[in-house]
């Protein structure tokens, strides 16, 4: 018995080794980065623009890394619990994200939130204007006099969001600041009942990207007042930019890849290619203009600049807001 | 109309279209059976693949995983006592009663054959009067919402069975859970001692999981590991006449209310269900039979929430607004095809749209065929032994509370519920009022505040709108009704003495 026990130890430990050993041999890769599967990690859940564009992303980046892509959604804690933990994953390259936008307002609301600078930002996906939308009967004919009957009446004019600190509540603080004008919000839980409740006349505008808007447009419940950009959109030419009606504000949403601070030159250098393969795709800037949103690649280190100025708006508006809860 | 049915016909039953529909019905059955594992994970995972096939094609499929998994939400619910999915809890009440009388295979064959219907006459309706109802959906805003939730919280303590006053209790300690959180207008946080993970509230999926399945697990396991769920025979497997005949009001009932609350966005195929139960307590003559295992029970809830789900299709179709995140996903598959659903989308695509409703005519009987034969092998899961059973059980509620948003700290809310969930049991308190309440609330909270934000804190709003005016007087004269009979009972006992 004493004895039986002894081998089969021997046999389980063995095999054990085996499997560890086999294990630990995937998880260091044999080759050249990358080796096994990335998990993208995002911390929104299913059915959101994120985790539906990147699904679309996901394959082409597949294709241009020569390893699965798969999607994780870590949601909870206002997108804190997702970011928290790509923050703190290993900088190997087998845990990268996609966003920027929430995590630009909350790592000043949340004192353990993750900052922008925590993450190293591998490239842009994608940038679109927001638009600027009202109830089909609106008294508004265009951004000009919805602007200066606010200004007129303070307060009077309120704007419909997806919930308050969203995205789409910050983008309307911040163009009520730009212009100098004091607008009332109507916060929703999401963009849908957002939607819903402008074209039912519940809010006097909201700023939000077109496709959220698109099928009541169709409906004639809602209209398209202007783009929030310098130059014409080109998926909708037809549109007029707020510039050209006098009303200076510029808002656009964006995503773009990033991982966990940290890692090798190699890793980077790898990612980044990819990306660049991938977000230049032909095809796939078709399927993302489907749902609205326009592929906009931009590499790493120039996208930076970018959200440098980008970051230092936001805290000026959050500032304002009394939104700010750290540094 | 009866022709673009034809053309519809003629695309689902193009062989691709008929295996992709039989595939989703049958995913869907699988991920409805398993508790808590719902279908917009599988939704999220097929995105991708949907842009290899046409857009009907993929349509038809993540339909049919859709409305395949409402079928099966209702299997767990009637065998263990453990719903497949948050609009199955009202199924629990009558339909694990009906299994423990030996009456599992009728239950299911009913849930089945409810669904079926309900199915049925949901898309026939969809089919007739989708785009009117497009404005009624609109018409919908935040003071009708406050209206029909004031509604279904009065109505919360009807599905108790025991003291109105506990059924209270419990409505209210669900209340206050639902307040845990960001506070909906600014964004203040509530009840969160500072935890990142409590900011966006407790997971209903996590806490149904710990009420129902942990805590049933355990009071299982307290009583000593009975033999088997059902001691002796499970008994007939097919409902008896007499079963259909008891059956077919509830149906058509539970139909037509989960149709027109399905067409809300936002009204869920909780309240659907929960709002025919009601309904059929109300109207039923023997009303102490529900909960002890009255047939119209399981009848009239499953029909309102398969209803319901495909009625959910009307805002999607002809408005572009998906109701909620399988919606969403769907939205997503048609639009990366160029099929943007929304006003046109019925006359510009009429190929997708009558092929979809035809394919679901088909799927659904599909799934009738499919889940009648399998009534036999689920109720002779009810003769395994507890003790082989319970670990499997467990197993999925853990999978359950995991996967929805990949968190463990959603596996600690399922099993610190669970225990309060058989605490509660041990105490003859009822978990149902306490999850309506938990629902309810924030949403009630939620318009509310925003309705008030837009009458400018005026509670006038409320009698300038029709509809929303009509359910506060339902609200307000519904619980008087139901106590008449109670209290002319009183009034009869005190004058017997002076007629005698």
């Amino acid at each position: 018995m004493l004895r039986y026990l002894k081998i089969s130890s021997f046999v389980v430990a063995g095999f054990a080794a085996a499997v560890l050993g086999s294990g630990t041999a995937i998880a260091q890769g044999t080759g050249a980065y990358p080796s096994k599967q990335i998990d993208l990690m995002i911390p929104w859940p299913t059915g959101g623009r994120t985790d539906v564009s990147i699904r679309m992303i996901a394959p082409y980046l597949e294709k241009a890394l020569g390893q699965p892509v798969v999607i994780h959604n870590k949601v909870g804690g206002a997108g804190l619990v997702g970011m928290t933990a790509v923050r703190d994953a290993a900088p190997d390259g087998y845990t990268i994200s996609t966003g920027g936008i929430a995590m630009a307002s909350i790592q000043y609301q949340k004192s353990n939130a993750p900052m922008l600078w925590d993450y190293t930002w591998l490239a842009r996906t994608y940038s679109t204007p927001l638009v600027v939308a009202v109830p089909a009967d609106s008294p508004f004919r265009n951004a000009k006099e919805l602007v200066d009957y606010a200004r007129a009446n303070p307060g009077k004019v309120t704007h419909a969001n997806s919930g308050t600190g969203s995205s789409t509540h910050l983008a309307s603080a911040g163009m009520a600041k730009k212009l100098g004008i004091r607008i009332g919000q109507v916060p929703y839980k999401g963009e849908g009942p957002a939607v819903v409740g402008l074209a039912g006349g519940e809010a006097s505008f909201s700023l939000g990207l077109m496709p959220a808007f698109k099928t009541l447009l169709d409906a004639g419940k809602l209209r398209i007042l202007g783009v929030a950009d310098t130059r014409r959109s080109p998926l909708h030419p037809e549109l007029p930019t707020l510039a050209e009606q006098g009303v200076d504000f510029v808002s656009i949403a964006f995503e773009a890849l990033h991982m966990p601070k940290g890692a090798s030159p190699e890793v980077l250098a790898k990612l980044r290619s990819a990306a660049q393969q991938a977000l230049n795709d032909a095809e796939l800037r078709e399927r993302l203009a489907t749902i609205g949103l326009n592929l906009a690649y931009q590499d790493g280190p120039e996208f930076v600049e970018w959200l440098k100025q980008y970051d230092q708006e936001t805290k000026a508006l959050m500032t304002e807001l009394g939104m700010v809860q750290k540094d | 109309m009866l022709v673009d049915l034809l053309l519809g016909f003629q695309v689902a039953f193009e062989w691709q279209n008929l295996a992709f529909c039989f595939a989703g019905a049958l995913l869907g059955t699988l991920i409805g059976v398993l508790p808590g594992i719902g279908p917009a994970g599988a939704l999220a995972l097929l995105l991708p693949a949907t842009m290899a096939v046409p857009p009907v094609t993929a349509i038809i499929m993540m339909a049919g995983i859709y409305y395949g998994a409402m079928y099966g939400g209702s299997t767990t619910a009637i065998l263990v006592n453990i719903p497949g999915e948050a609009a199955s809890i009202v199924t629990t009440l009558d339909g694990y009663q009906m299994a423990q009388k030996g009456r599992a295979g009728p239950a299911l064959a009913i849930a089945a054959l409810g669904s079926f219907a309900a199915g049925l006459l949901a898309i026939a309706g969809l089919v007739f009067v989708a785009p009117p109802l497009a404005d009624i959906a609109l018409s919908f805003q935040s003071p009708e919402f406050v209206a029909l939730l004031v509604l279904g919280l009065t109505l919360t303590s009807y599905i108790a069975f025991g003291s109105k006053r506990r059924a209270f209790m419990m409505a209210a300690f669900g209340l206050l859970l639902g307040t845990i959180g960001l506070d909906p207008v600014d964004g203040v946080e509530r009840l969160t001692f500072g935890s990142t993970y409590l900011l966006d509230g407790i997971g209903l999926v996590p806490l149904v999981m710990g009420l129902f399945g942990v805590a049933e697990v355990l009071v299982n396991i307290d009583d000593n590991i009975r033999q088997s769920t059902v001691s002796g025979s499970v008994g007939r497997v097919m409902p008896s006449r007499n079963d259909l005949k008891d059956s077919a009001g509830p149906t058509l009932r539970g139909s037509g209310l989960g149709f027109l609350i399905g067409i809300i966005p936002g009204g869920n195929a909780i309240i659907a269900s929960m709002l025919s139960y009601i309904t059929e307590r109300k109207l039923s003559r023997t009303p102490e039979r529900f909960g002890q295992g009255a047939i119209e029970g399981v009848a009239g809830p499953e029909a309102a929430n398969n209803s319901a789900a495909v009625s959910a299709f009307v805002p999607l179709v002809t408005l572009g607004i998906p109701t909620n995140s399988v919606m969403a996903l769907m939205l997503a598959g048609l639009m990366v095809q160029g099929v943007s659903p929304g006003p046109m989308f019925i006359s510009q695509h009429a190929d997708v749209f009558w092929g979809l409703m035809a394919s679901m005519i088909i799927g659904n009987a599909m799934l009738l065929v499919l889940n009648l034969p399998l009534i036999g092998l689920w109720i002779r899961l009810l003769k395994i032994e507890y003790r082989y059973l319970f670990p499997v059980l467990l197993l999925f509620c853990f999978i359950g509370a995991y996967v929805v948003n990949n968190s463990y700290f959603d596996v600690g809310v399922m099993l610190v519920f669970g225990l309060f969930g058989f605490w509660m049991r041990r105490n003859r308190l009822e978990p149902a009022p306490l999850i309506l309440a938990f629902v309810l609330g924030p949403m009630l909270e939620e318009n509310l505040r925003r309705t008030l934000i837009v009458s400018e804190g005026s509670f006038g709003i409320f009698f300038e709108r029709p509809i929303a005016l009509t359910f506060l007087c339902l609200a307000l004269l519904l619980p008087i009704i139901g106590s008449l009979p109670a209290m002319a009972g009183r009034l009869t006992k005190i004058r017997a003495p002076e007629d005698v």
